[in-house]
């Protein structure tokens, strides 16, 4: 009995010792809820702030298959998009986002992308899953023919919807030839790969923990996102991250380059869950936080790469430091072909998350044509297991 | 040739067993274009060597033991036409075995999709689990899926089923699993109504 205290007493003190807590790897647990996310029909809103700007997309998904997204830009309608199965229809209301969009060198009046495979003669070639756009209505080549239906940009200059009656008829998911989509390019395609994109930090190394404002590296004033409501659980990816030490004046100049900071030391993530499914994914991504950091050390970091600080930067204000490191930070990613710093907020809440979205299908009557090349994504919402 | 094709996949942990007939009994238009061909060679388990029992162009089975079984046939009410196809019964596997209680699929179906022109544009092929197999457990599933195409599986979300799609040479498939059934639809990746048609594969009940 004596024996058996002991080890009672002694489980007990080891469990109070921090460095004996077992650590827990919650990347499993908010994958799974993510998975859950991903497994039923959900509203959304997506909102980003960023120069000043606020992009907001809210829709409906009633699965993989079927969506509806309605984009406004500072409350200013833009575009508006259904996805039926193999149908896909777009409004735009403001023609300017048309504007980098070139019409292909021959397109038919009528006609509908990727159709094809049945009657001899009429209509195009069936072309095979278009890659996601690089830039607002950014033409991509599919069979390589680049450019769009010039009907299709006539009627939707006009503010008409057009139907793509296999404009989305891909099962597969669309590549990206293993870049990076920059966030604010395809605000719809933002918000619909977000949660996506949430699931892919995951694997990607970051820290997770659970939000506690008790932590010993928690900063209530550098935390850019809400506090949990009750019966919410927050987690955080990539809360603190570190830097690797300042190495010594020894090393070459490429040496000091690879101890920038990447352009995810500037990013955090919060994951919102309730009953076991996301409600709310948030990112930030501040380079004023960071410099806020008691040990940060991101100037003289740039100083070691060899890049000239400017007179005074010193003691200028957080903001012109911030602006200085992105601009000299980005010209190196740029070099490197890696994600370029955009400050920015993000948000993708979540609503009636395993509810009857109604009926999701495309009105009729509409005017029919190939909307290849126009804001053309592929097939967007799914997991690559 | 119209030549039907059948993928089955079964269970690693309890033992795979792969059948293939090269040329079913099915063939009929002449204007018929090449079928979807099947994702993975076969391995026949248990199979006898008498030449008769084996179909022309069919690959060798590896004889193992056990004697030729009749196709155990999955009978599943399925509509005439699918998303515009007419939808005609195939011959699954000519030398499907059962030889022993490593077999993870005891019956199997398959089905040709054609267009008015006959020219096959997809089959839907639906495998029984046996009693003895794991069918419920993710590692079996993933151990199947991962067999099924050449690329590695995506997964969508389709009305409340859950669909892993991977790609072939020119073609699509798409499996999902029900209670104690395996679905493969194997689409060409030409064909133009690809969801409109998974959605009507999808309210088939076995």
């Amino acid at each position: 009995m004596k024996l058996v205290r002991a080890l009672l007493v002694g489980a007990a003190v080891l469990a109070l010792l921090p460095g004996c807590a077992v650590k827990t790897d919650y990347r499993a647990l908010v994958h799974g809820y993510i998975e859950n996310t991903m497994a039923v029909a959900r509203a959304f809103t997506y909102t980003e702030i960023h120069a000043g700007h606020r992009a907001q997309v809210t829709g409906r998904i009633a699965d993989d298959l079927r969506w509806e997204a309605q984009y406004t830009l500072d409350g200013q309608p833009q575009t508006h998009e259904i996805v039926a199965d193999e149908a896909r229809a777009l409004q735009v209301t403001n023609p300017a986002l048309l504007a980098g969009i070139k019409v292909a060198p021959s397109t038919p009046s009528t006609g509908t992308s990727n159709g094809g495979g049945t009657a001899a003669g009429a209509g195009p070639t069936p072309s095979p899953s278009p890659t996601p756009a690089q830039g607002a209505g950014a033409v991509q080549t599919t069979n390589g023919v680049a450019g769009a239906d010039a009907a299709s940009l006539a009627a939707l200059r006009g503010g008409l919807w057009v139907e793509d009656p296999t404009g989305a008829k891909s099962l597969v998911l669309a590549s990206t030839g293993g870049h990076t989509i920059p966030v604010g390019v395809d605000p719809v395609g933002d918000a619909l790969r977000m949660l996506r994109s949430a699931d892919l930090a995951l694997s990607s190394g970051y820290d997770v923990r659970v939000f506690s404002p008790e932590a010993g590296d928690y900063f209530a004033d550098l935390d850019p996102f809400r506090r949990p409501v009750a019966g919410e659980t927050r987690y955080d990816i990539n809360p603190a991250p570190q830097l690797p030490p300042r190495t010594g004046l020894e090393v070459s100049a490429a040496q000091r380059k690879a101890e920038l900071p990447p352009y995810q030391y500037f990013q955090s993530l919060a994951i919102y869950v309730r009953n076991g499914l996301v409600d709310e994914v948030r990112e930030s991504v501040e380079v004023t936080l960071r410099l806020q950091l008691p040990d940060q050390d991101l100037l003289a970091r740039i100083a070691d790469a060899g890049y000239t600080l400017p007179h005074g930067i010193y003691g200028a204000g957080r903001r012109a430091q911030a602006d200085f490191i992105v601009k000299t930070l980005n010209s190196y990613y740029a070099q490197l072909g890696t994600p370029l710093i955009r400050e920015h907020q993000q948000s993708l809440v979540f609503s009636k998350l395993g509810q009857d979205q109604g009926a999701l299908t495309i009105p009729p009557g509409l005017q029919q044509a190939s909307l290849r090349g126009i804001f053309d994504r592929g097939q967007t919402l799914g997991r690559a297991d | 040739m119209l030549a039907a094709v059948c993928v089955l996949v079964a269970a690693l942990a309890a033992g795979a067993v792969y059948a293939n007939a090269a040329t079913p009994k099915a063939a009929t238009s002449p204007a018929a274009a090449p079928s979807p061909s099947p994702t993975r060679p076969a391995l026949a388990y248990g199979a006898c060597p008498t030449p008769t029992t084996l179909s022309p162009g069919a690959r060798a089975a590896k004889v193992v033991g056990g004697c030729p079984q009749p196709c155990p046939a999955l009978n599943v009410r399925m509509p005439a036409t699918m998303a515009g196809l007419a939808v005609t019964r195939e011959d699954p596997c000519s030398e499907f075995r059962s030889a022993s209680g490593k077999l993870a699929l005891d019956a199997v179906a398959l089905y040709g999709l054609r267009q008015p022109d006959k020219l096959l544009m997809a089959t839907l092929e639906i495998g029984h689990f046996v009693v003895a197999a794991p069918a419920g457990d993710p590692s079996f599933r993933s151990a199947i899926l991962d067999r099924i195409g050449d690329s590695q599986p995506q997964s969508l979300l389709v009305g409340r089923s859950t669909v892993y799609v991977s790609v072939s040479p020119s073609l699509v498939l798409v499996s999902w699993f029900r209670q104690r059934y395996l679905f493969i639809l194997v689409l060409r990746d030409s064909y133009t109504l690809p969801k409109t048609l998974l959605r009507a594969a999808l309210g088939i009940q076995p």
